[in-house]
């Protein structure tokens, strides 16, 4: 499952297990990302993609198992190292700082993960920036309770951005929304991916894994299925049982 | 320096400067008696707020700080005759480490396990303290006062006035806290531990150095008491009075903000002082749990949240 050819990963996972007690929600998954690639992850309820996220983002602890960001092993480093280090996720479960209005929740991102040295305003403009690209420039000041579904979604990315990312992971983003929305928030995640970072994308939209993404990986029960291009993945056998039980 | 700042430290000076005209106009002792306690729970509430507020680690321990800095002083002032600066100092030295250790041992903990273990603070120490002679044991501890320091010519009016610096101490580095990333990364944290972790903030780290700076105070607080009082014994110096107490001023006061604290901490203490010279000690308590729960049920986020809901509504009114 590992990449072809002499292209170093941004991201190599290497034979990752998670157990929680007897029951084993990853097993011995492998898988490299290539810088500023558009991948897709897919697989039932319960498959263990955002376990994976959880590994990935140091929410959890693995063992065993290696994953190397660059050129260095991340396995033990603490979440919000991470973070700094370039690895910003979003949560399937909007979770948005709430006692916080939109442009507090993007502060904190850069106050704490912003590589540079920078003043105070600056980093007022880049939030604003950043809130502006997303389409929540008008929300700057408002709570983060009062925002709508979407809004939220667009929050949490935006708050992920402001970390400036190399990796970007998205946990399905897309849930409990609207089909316009979905392509609203799927343009914003292409638009991100065209500035050269890396994004995984967790989704149940199969549309949305087809549109976005140039490989697709399929977990079923914590073990890699089937990887590949979308349609090589969408037309694997194992990966129509597992969805459709057949 | 910023407006908000200087309209800040102007008011300081003025507090200060009105503190020592009193020590030096008023003639009555009581007010200073009074007035100590009523500082004292100022800046306890305050110090409390910062680990208790910011990061919402809700801390029984408040009487475990208070008593080791009433300690701190009875050995000082056996052992060498240390003077109230040097004592103030080591208490908040101790109360910074102690912070640090609780800190460090307890605050993966998260909820009410956090809080339980600082109330097993409070009883260890206080068993440790109750079971060493030198400091008095059980029985307590008499301690003389030194002359007093010109230009005060009363060592409690003197005293009135460390508190009223320890006050505006306190306040500041809670007020500095709120409005620097630290306040901001802790606020973070207490919404969301597991998103402030991965938006970069260092949650545990922030967590202990609250813990630390909240410790120091809480002990610094508490080291001039020996003083005050003349008397120390582990019963009363480490009185979960003091912890409740605390807690009931920050959460009335409202914990958003570095005034919420200062305004419940002088409702409730003052309120505490007037029932206990007119009724009785007893009924001061009894007040004390009724305007807790009021305050739970009818203003969660204390009064400065209830001031700050009252004037989003007019607004959206006047609109």
């Amino acid at each position: 499952m590992t990449l072809s050819g002499t292209q170093s990963p941004l991201l190599r996972i290497s034979a990752l297990t998670k157990r929680f007690g007897g029951f084993t929600a990853l097993h011995n998954v492998s898988v490299d990302i290539r810088p500023g690639e558009r991948f897709g992850l897919i697989g039932p309820n319960g498959s263990g993609k955002t376990t994976l996220i959880n590994c990935i983002s140091g929410a959890f602890r693995t063992e065993p198992g290696t994953i190397l960001f660059g050129d260095e092993v991340i396995t033990l480093l603490q979440p919000h190292v991470r973070t700094r280090r370039g690895i910003a996720r979003s949560f399937q479960i909007p979770r948005p700082f709430k006692s916080m209005t939109v442009a507090e929740n993007l502060m904190v991102a850069l106050d704490f993960a912003a590589h540079e040295h920078v003043s105070v305003t600056q980093r007022r403009d880049t939030m604003m920036s950043i809130l502006n690209q997303m389409g929540l420039g008008s929300k700057a000041n408002v709570s983060a309770t009062q925002l709508s579904q979407v809004e939220l979604r667009k929050m949490e990315l935006a708050r992920a951005m402001a970390t400036h990312p190399k990796l970007l992971i998205s946990d399905e983003a897309m849930a409990g929304l609207s089909s316009s929305e979905v392509d609203e928030v799927l343009d914003l995640l292409l638009s991100l991916a065209s500035r050269d970072i890396t994004i995984i994308m967790i989704e149940h939209i199969m549309q949305a894994v087809m549109r976005f993404s140039e490989r697709v990986m399929c977990l079923d029960a914590g073990r890699i299925i089937a990887i590949g291009t979308p349609s090589e993945v969408m037309s694997d056998r194992r990966v129509q049982e597992a969805y459709l039980g057949t | 320096m910023k407006r908000n700042s200087i309209a800040f430290w102007a008011g300081a000076v003025v507090f200060l400067a009105a503190v020592f005209v009193m020590t030096q106009v008023v003639g009555n002792q009581y007010p200073f008696f009074a007035g100590y306690v009523i500082l004292q729970f100022i800046a306890l509430a305050v110090a409390w707020s910062i680990l208790g507020g910011y990061a919402g680690y809700v801390n029984f321990g408040t009487s475990a700080f208070f008593g080791v800095g009433v300690y701190a002083s009875v050995f000082l002032v056996n052992a060498f005759g240390a003077p109230l600066p040097l004592q103030i100092l080591t208490g908040a030295a101790i109360g910074a480490l102690m912070g640090f250790a609780l800190g460090l041992l307890t605050l993966r903990m998260q909820g009410i396990f956090f809080s339980i273990a600082t109330i097993a603070l409070t009883i260890i120490i206080e068993t440790t303290i109750t079971n060493w002679r030198y400091v008095g044991g059980a029985a307590g501890i008499q301690i003389q006062r030194p002359a007093v320091t010109a230009p005060f010519d009363n060592y409690v009016q003197m005293l009135f006035f460390v508190q009223a610096l320890l006050v505006v101490l306190t306040v500041a580095i809670s007020r500095y806290i709120q409005n620097s990333w630290i306040g901001r990364g802790l606020q973070a944290l207490r919404d969301d531990e597991l998103a402030a972790e991965c938006t970069g903030v260092p949650t545990l780290r922030l967590k202990l150095l609250a813990c630390v700076v909240s410790g120091a105070l809480m002990c610094a607080v508490g080291a001039p008491a020996t003083m005050y009082l003349q008397y120390a014994d582990p019963a009363s110096a480490f009185n979960l009075n003091y912890s409740v107490s605390t807690l009931a001023m920050s959460l009335i006061g409202g914990t958003a903000h570095w005034s919420g604290p200062i305004i419940g901490a002088i409702l409730l203490s003052t309120t505490q002082q007037l029932l206990t010279v007119t009724i009785s000690s007893e009924v001061n308590v009894l007040v004390l749990g009724l305007m807790l729960v009021l305050f739970v049920v009818g203003a969660p986020e204390g009064i400065v949240g209830l001031i700050r809901k009252l004037r989003g509504t007019r607004k959206e009114g006047g609109v």
